[in-house]
C-alpha cells in the first residue's frame, strides 16, 4: 500500500478530531437529515405491509404462497437463500478486510456488519413463516421437552436454524464489539441526560484505556478469525440443504464454494449500494470514496467470475456425466417455462457484470449502483432458477407442474426489502455509520505509514 | 462535567447482567417442571365416573380378570369398556337395591349406555394398539399402575410422547411373560430373563422408534 494510495482512502482536510464530529454528528444531531426521513417513513411502511402480509399468512396458512408439490419451496426459500447471501459477505468482508489489513475497510466495515446482521434477520423469517405450524417453530430448538426428542438432525430445517442461529449470534458479537469504543465516544460528547445513560450502558464501561484497547484488539482479531470458517460452513450448510438430495440440480458437490462465492457477490453489491446511499444522504463523500467503489466494484467483478465458472461447471457437469435427468434439467433451464430466469440470470450476472473491468464505471457512483443492483437481482434469479427449476420436473412426468410465486410471495418479499432498509435506517440513526475509531487508526497509519503493529496503541 | 455513572454503576450492571442470566436459567428451569407437572399432564387425576366404580373391590378383593370387563384387550386396539350387561351379569343378584348402583339398573331397565368418562385419553394423530401391547409382554400394570390398589380409578400415567418413548426405547424391564399380563404385583425379571422375553415375543425394537409406528 504505498503512500499516494493512502492519501485518497482518507480525506487529507480532516483532522482526527473534525472527523470524529463529523461522524458524531450524525447520530448526535438533534434534527435527522431530509434524505434520512423519506428513506425511514417508506421503509417503515413496508414493515407495516410486512407485518400485516404475516398476520395474513398465520391466520390463513402457507396456502397463500405459490408453493405446492412438486415445488414445495417456493419463494420463501428463494429468498432465504438470497438473504443470507447477503449477510453471510457482510461478516466475511469485515473480517476479510481486516486479517489482510486493508486500509480501505475502515469507512465500510461498519455498514458490512450491520448489513449482516439485519440481513440474517430477514433471512430468518422465511423458514420459519415457510412451516406449516410456525407456533411450533420451538421444536427446533434442542429444549427438554415433554417429547423425549431431540432435534430430528436429518432434516436441513433444522440445519437452518443452527446455521441461521449461529450466525445472528456471531454477527451480533461482532457488530457489538466493534461498536463498543463509538458508544464511548458518543456517550462523552452527547448532551442530554438521557442520551449519556443510553450510550453509556451501551458501552459498558469503556473508558479509553490502553488494558480496554489491548483486549478489544485480542477480541477482534479472534472473532474475525473465527468469522471465515463460521461463514463458510454457514453458507456450505444452506447448500447443502439442497445439495444433500438426490435432485438434478441440487445434488452438485459444486454447491457449497458455489454458494459462498454467490454470496460475497451479492454481499460485495449490497454492500456497494448502501455505500452509495449513506454517502449521499449523509455527505459523506469523502470518507467514502470513488476509490473505496472502485475497490467494491473489483471484489464484485472478481466474485461474478467465479459464479460464472460454476455456473459453466454445471453444464459442464449435466453434459459430463450422461445422466438423462441431469441433462434435460438443463435444457429445460433454457428452453422451459421458467427459461427467461435463467437467461435474466445469465445477463445480469454474466454478461452484464463484466462492464466493471472498465474503471470509469466501477468509480462512478451510478453506474456501480446500477451494476450492483442488477447482480442483486441475478442472484435473487439464481436461487429461483435452482428452487423452482430443479424441481418443477423431476423423475417422474406426471408430477411435472409449473408453479408461480402469487401476490402475497412478492408482497412478503417488499416486506422483508423494506424491514433491511427500516432496520438499517434506525441503525445509522443509533450508531455511527462510519466506525470512528477504525478510521482515526487509518488516519494515524497514514501519517505513520512505518509503525508497527505494536505501537499502533490507540490512546487518543 | 459532571460524571454520568457512579461508580457503583459498575455493580448495578454486573447484578443486572448476571441476575438476567440467572433468572433466564431459572424461568427455562420452571417452565420445563411446570410442562411435565401433573398439573399440565392431567396425571394423578380422578375423573368423575356416573358410578363409583371400584377396581380395588373387583380386581384386588374378587379377584376378577381384566379380560372379563375389558373383553377385546387382547384382540382389538380398543380395550372395551364393559356394557350394561356386563355389570348385570353379577347385580342382578347382588347388591340388587344398593343405592349406589341405582345408576346402572336405570341403565339396563331403559336400555340406555352408561357414559363413563375415559381416564386415558391420547390425542386423535396418536396411533395406539392394546392387542399389540398385551400380545407382546407388556402388563396392564406396566401404564395403568396398581389398578387393584385404587378405590377409583386414577390417570397413572402422563402420556407424554416421552413416557411412551421411554418404553418404545428400552421395552426389556416391561416384559413379562403372556400367563403374567394382567396380575398385579408382578415381580420385576432378571435382565436374562427380559433379554430372553424380547428374543421369545420377537420385538424388533429398532422399529418401535420410528416415526410411523405410533403417528400414521
Amino acid at each position: 500500500m504505498s503512500r499516494e494510495q493512502g492519501q485518497q482512502l482518507i480525506p487529507g482536510d480532516l483532522t482526527q478530531r473534525t472527523l470524529t464530529s463529523r461522524i458524531a454528528g450524525l447520530v448526535l444531531d438533534r434534527r435527522p437529515r431530509p434524505g434520512w426521513r423519506v428513506g425511514f417513513v417508506v421503509s417503515g411502511l413496508l414493515t407495516l405491509v410486512l407485518l400485516g402480509g404475516l398476520a395474513h399468512l398465520f391466520t390463513t396458512g402457507v396456502g397463500i404462497f405459490g408453493i405446492n408439490i412438486p415445488v414445495a419451496w417456493g419463494m420463501p426459500i428463494v429468498n432465504t437463500i438470497w438473504w443470507i447471501g447477503i449477510a453471510h459477505a457482510g461478516t466475511l468482508i469485515s473480517a476479510v478486510l481486516l486479517l489482510t489489513r486493508q486500509p480501505w475497510r475502515a469507512s465500510i466495515n461498519r455498514l458490512a456488519e450491520a448489513m449482516a446482521m439485519f440481513a440474517i434477520v430477514c433471512a430468518g423469517i422465511y423458514p420459519l413463516i415457510h412451516l406449516g405450524r410456525p407456533w411450533l417453530a420451538y421444536y427446533l430448538l434442542p429444549y427438554p421437552d415433554s417429547l423425549g426428542l431431540w432435534p430430528q438432525w436429518r432434516s436441513p430445517l433444522v440445519w437452518d436454524f443452527f446455521a441461521i442461529a449461529t450466525y445472528l449470534i456471531f454477527t451480533t458479537c461482532f457488530l457489538y464489539l466493534s461498536l463498543l469504543p463509538d458508544f464511548a465516544t458518543l456517550r462523552d460528547r452527547a448532551l442530554g441526560r438521557g442520551r449519556q445513560l443510553f450510550y453509556g450502558v451501551l458501552a459498558l464501561g469503556w473508558r479509553n484505556s490502553a488494558r480496554h484497547w489491548a483486549r478489544y484488539e485480542k477480541a477482534n482479531q479472534v472473532l474475525a478469525v473465527v468469522a471465515a470458517p463460521i461463514v463458510v460452513s454457514v453458507t456450505g450448510i444452506i447448500s447443502l440443504d439442497l445439495a444433500i438430495s438426490i435432485v438434478p440440480g441440487f445434488h452438485f458437490t459444486i454447491f457449497p464454494p458455489y454458494f459462498v462465492a454467490g454470496a460475497l457477490f451479492s454481499g460485495f453489491a449490497t454492500v456497494s449500494m448502501l455505500a452509495i446511499i449513506m454517502r449521499s444522504v449523509f455527505g459523506l463523500r469523502d470518507l467514502i470514496t470513488r476509490r473505496h467503489l472502485d475497490y467494491l466494484g473489483r471484489m464484485m467483478l472478481l466474485f461474478a467470475l467465479v459464479v460464472g465458472y460454476a455456473y459453466s461447471q454445471e453444464m459442464f457437469t449435466a453434459w459430463y456425466t450422461g445422466d438423462e435427468y441431469y441433462r434435460y434439467l438443463m435444457i429445460d433451464r433454457w428452453t422451459g417455462p421458467y427459461a427467461p430466469i435463467w437467461w435474466g440470470m445469465i445477463f445480469c450476472n454474466v454478461v452484464l457484470v463484466q462492464l466493471l473491468w472498465f474503471r470509469n464505471v466501477r468509480r462512478s457512483p451510478l453506474w456501480l449502483f446500477v451494476l450492483a443492483l442488477t447482480s442483486n437481482l441475478g442472484m435473487w434469479l439464481e436461487r429461483f432458477q435452482i428452487v423452482f427449476t430443479s424441481t418443477h420436473a423431476e423423475f417422474m412426468p406426471s408430477t411435472w407442474d409449473t408453479i408461480w410465486p402469487t401476490g402475497w410471495d412478492w408482497l412478503l418479499y417488499a416486506g422483508t426489502l423494506g424491514l433491511f432498509t427500516f432496520l438499517m435506517f434506525v441503525f445509522v440513526r443509533l450508531a455511527p455509520v462510519v466506525s470512528m475509531h477504525d478510521m482515526r487508526t487509518a488516519m494515524r497509519e497514514r501519517s505513520q505509514p512505518e509503525s508497527t503493529d505494536h505501537e499502533r496503541a490507540r490512546h487518543e | 462535567m459532571a460524571q454520568v455513572f457512579q461508580p457503583r454503576s459498575n455493580a448495578i450492571v454486573r447484578i443486572v447482567f448476571i441476575g438476567g442470566a440467572c433468572l433466564a436459567v431459572a424461568v427455562l428451569v420452571m417452565a420445563v417442571a411446570f410442562s411435565g407437572s401433573p398439573y399440565v399432564t392431567g396425571a394423578e387425576s380422578v375423573p368423575q365416573q356416573p358410578v363409583p366404580f371400584s377396581h380395588q373391590h373387583h380386581v384386588g378383593g374378587l379377584g376378577i380378570d381384566c379380560r372379563y370387563c375389558h373383553t377385546s384387550v387382547d384382540r382389538s386396539s380398543f380395550a372395551g369398556i364393559p356394557d350394561t350387561q356386563t355389570c348385570m351379569t353379577c347385580h342382578s343378584q347382588l347388591w340388587t337395591n344398593a343405592d349406589i348402583l341405582a345408576p346402572v339398573r336405570e341403565s339396563f331397565t331403559e336400555d340406555r349406555p352408561l357414559a363413563w368418562k375415559r381416564v386415558y385419553d391420547l390425542p386423535d394423530y396418536v396411533y395406539f394398539n392394546h392387542q399389540s401391547h398385551v400380545n407382546n409382554g407388556v402388563g396392564c400394570e406396566s401404564c395403568h399402575g396398581r389398578l387393584d390398589r385404587m378405590p377409583l380409578t386414577q390417570k397413572k400415567s402422563s402420556l407424554s410422547m416421552k413416557w411412551c418413548l421411554d418404553c418404545h426405547r428400552n421395552p426389556s424391564p416391561e416384559l413379562r411373560p403372556s400367563g403374567a399380563i394382567t396380575a398385579m404385583g408382578f415381580e420385576d425379571l432378571s435382565p436374562e430373563e427380559s433379554g430372553q422375553l424380547v428374543a421369545h415375543y420377537g420385538i424388533k425394537t429398532d422399529r418401535l422408534i420410528e416415526c410411523m409406528t405410533c403417528h400414521r
